[in-house]
């Protein structure tokens, strides 16, 4: 199987598992399921890393990465103003 | 890292999650007890709900007890008529009643007998409650009866006495329900081993109340003549209290009456216009008996007496007076601290007895600006004044003008107004921003940081061009360096003498030695790797020599070097290179390696 077929399988299989937890527990947190899907990725990224090239997919994998800690940033923040405002 | 260590890493972490699901799944923590409130009203925090069913039912049967016991003193007074105490027994019935059913809802809803009994102890205060207000009902008529009688009021008279009549025929059947609400509090007080003395003989009570009630002593009532003439209509009115003060309800009632030959009809349904002082104040209709009731609290009237009647389409009843009573107020003025604007918040209440509402209160500042607002239904006024800078004074009245109520005046209130308003920075507000950039830059920097990572791949950079081809006797390759082409050897000679460029020469050693072909290839390849090395191409043998070529920009030996590559592809692809080509290749190579600076770049 191919490198990038075989990490799309294993992050939806990650995010099944996360929304079957998260069903079970009868609670649904958008901000803890977009935390364990980056956590995911950065662990699919880190594993099918190759040492010297850098092909197209990874590149844009790479890119959504750095876009979701951005966006992880912006969580942390909202959630120090929660606890500030407390 | 090494790819072991991170498959070990892994499956570390994998395990540890799935023991900690392991542990997890048997007994989910669905609800918190830090968090028991939310959004959905289908939810309810079945944690907290546990909790409070830990109190058994034995834990609150002395409550059930109080409550019980509630309906003795009440039905007691209502016999006796001490009304006012019956009225705070009833209350204090009530909000036990009240606690009793809160505690039961958040206790267990499938507790049938503690259901059973807040259902019926409900039915026991709503009857209760009838009762006493029947009582008062019928403590007014008496006294009416009376005043009505010395005035020789025979109209009057009739009215109270339907009145009467009719209070009676609600009370009918009270009995029953009380009776039957009792049984079944005894049946399940019983079974908790309560004791229902106080329970059982307040049913006592209610049954030799409701007795007098149904079937009143002997009437000290004297006959009057109630007749009326025939096709003559009359409207009575009466009030009740004839006398009150601010807010409070006053119950105008009377009856419609109409004489059709011998029968006295009821007049249904007919519209009563309330007139006090000749200006309508309310519209009513009869009911089915003909009666009319309304309640309306004093409000904006003046103080002293008032003329009140009643109209009917066809006819007019007499006048009644109504005396309102003025009522002290009190004014009150709080001002806050000004802001940079020199803004300040005027608020305050005018209180009488009760709250006054939508009362036109007077702000005036420094005895000279006056500004006008009104209060709120609770009474208070809120109401924000620029004032310049300096000292000021500022003073709240309520002139009382339309109200039942005398007018007032708050206290002075001084407020300061800097003269230099500068800003007052928010220091909390400052540090919370100044926070939130910093983590939002932290992040930022983190992210930019990961995709600098990705660029810089552990590639090495190009070394210096090996020559592992190069003869190990380097003048003996010079010597044989091949005598075809322009490049033979006296051109290697000349290159030994020259300072030794070892690139050319080796160009016309490749030439002799494997061809054209195995030669320009072998000169694009050390051209290449310095021409990465320069503008700093990693995975330069990746890229054609045309993308080389395109890579190559701002340098002096860019230009020869295009010229290079393009015979350089016309001899290795074209099959049949021509002298032409090269001759321009070795003059391109000669310029580039000249412009390079030879063995030295």
């Amino acid at each position: 199987m191919k490198k990038k077929i075989l990490a799309v399988v294993v992050i939806a299989v990650w995010l099944m598992i996360i929304s079957i937890f998260m069903l079970l527990a009868y609670r649904f947190d958008l901000e803890i399921f977009f935390v364990l899907w980056l956590i995911g990725l950065l662990v699919i990224v880190e594993l099918m890393d190759t040492r010297f090239s850098l092909p197209p997919y990874m590149r844009y994998i790479k890119y959504t990465v750095a876009a979701g800690i951005l966006l992880f940033g912006g969580i942390v923040a909202g959630k120090v103003m929660e606890i500030v405002y407390k | 890292m090494n790819v072991n260590f991170r498959y070990v890493v892994l499956a570390i972490l994998t395990i540890s999650i799935l023991l900690e699901v392991a542990l997890f799944v048997p007994s989910p923590l669905l609800y918190s007890l830090e968090k028991d409130n939310f959004s959905s009203p289908f939810h309810d925090n079945v944690e907290v709900l546990q909790l409070q069913s830990l109190n058994s039912t034995t834990d609150i049967v002395p409550r059930i007890q109080d409550v019980i016991d509630g309906t003795g003193p009440v039905t007691l007074d209502i016999r006796i008529h001490d009304l006012d105490q019956a009225q705070r027994d009833l209350d204090e019935f009530e909000k036990s009643q009240g606690s009793l059913s809160n505690l039961i809802v958040h206790l267990d809803m499938n507790e049938s007998e503690i259901q059973a009994i807040e259902k019926n102890t409900a039915v026991q205060k709503q009857i209760l409650d009838s009762l006493l207000n029947t009582s008062v009902s019928l403590d007014s008529l008496q006294m009416m009866e009376i005043q009505y009688r010395d005035q020789n009021n025979t109209d009057m008279l009739t009215t109270v006495r339907l009145q009467g009549n009719e209070l009676r025929k609600r009370v009918n059947g009270l009995n029953e329900r009380y009776r039957n609400a009792t049984a079944n509090i005894v049946a399940t007080g019983t079974k908790f081993g309560l004791d229902m003395t106080k329970n059982q003989k307040s049913q006592a009570d209610v049954d030799q109340i409701v007795q007098e009630i149904e079937q009143p002593k002997a009437s000290t009532f004297i006959p009057v003549n109630t007749s009326l003439i025939p096709g003559e209509d009359r409207v009575s009115l009466f009030l009740r209290p004839d006398t009150g003060k601010y807010r409070d309800v006053i119950e105008y009632m009377g009856i419609s009456l109409a004489l059709n030959g011998n029968t006295t009809l009821r007049s249904e349904n007919i519209p009563i216009i309330l007139y006090i002082d000749d200006q309508p104040e309310s519209t009513i209709l009869t009911d089915t008996f003909g009666y009319y009731d309304t309640r309306i609290p004093v409000g904006e009237i003046s103080e002293g007496s008032h003329t009140v009647y009643t109209r009917s389409p066809t006819s007019r009843s007499v006048n009644r007076t109504l005396t309102i009573i003025p009522v002290d107020s009190v004014t009150n003025l709080t001002l806050s601290e000004p802001d940079r604007n020199g803004d300040v918040n005027c608020t305050g209440f005018v209180m009488a007895n009760l709250p006054v509402r939508s009362a036109s209160i007077q702000l005036t500042w420094d005895q000279s600006h006056v500004i006008v607002t009104k209060t709120g239904v609770t009474g208070e006024f809120m109401q924000q004044v620029q004032l310049p800078p300096g000292r000021h004074t500022v003073i709240a009245a309520f002139s009382g003008d339309g109200y039942p109520i005398n007018a007032s005046e708050s206290d002075p209130q001084v407020v300061d107004i800097p003269v230099a308003r500068g800003p007052a920075p928010d220091y909390g507000y400052l540090w919370l921003i100044i926070s939130i950039i910093g983590i939002v830059l932290l992040f930022v920097v983190a992210a930019a940081f990961y995709l600098r990572r990705m660029a810089r791949k552990r590639i090495p950079l190009p070394a210096n061009p090996v020559d592992t081809d190069f003869p190990e006797d380097r003048d003996s390759f010079l010597i044989q360096a091949g005598s075809s082409g322009p490049y033979g050897k006296s051109q290697a000679g000349g290159a030994r003498e020259s300072g030794g460029d070892s690139l050319v020469a080796y160009y016309a050693w490749m030439l002799d030695e494997h061809g054209l072909n195995a030669a320009s290839r072998w000169v694009y390849e050390q051209l290449a790797v310095r021409i990465a090395r320069d503008f700093r191409i990693k995975r330069y043998k990746a890229l054609t020599a045309r993308e080389i070529s395109r890579n190559c920009r701002g340098k002096p030996y860019c230009g020869p070097f295009a010229r290079l590559i393009s015979a350089y592809e016309r001899i290795r692809y074209s099959g049949q290179p021509s002298e032409h080509d090269q001759t321009v290749f070795e003059t391109a190579l000669h310029s580039t390696d000249d412009l390079m600076g030879g063995e030295e770049h």
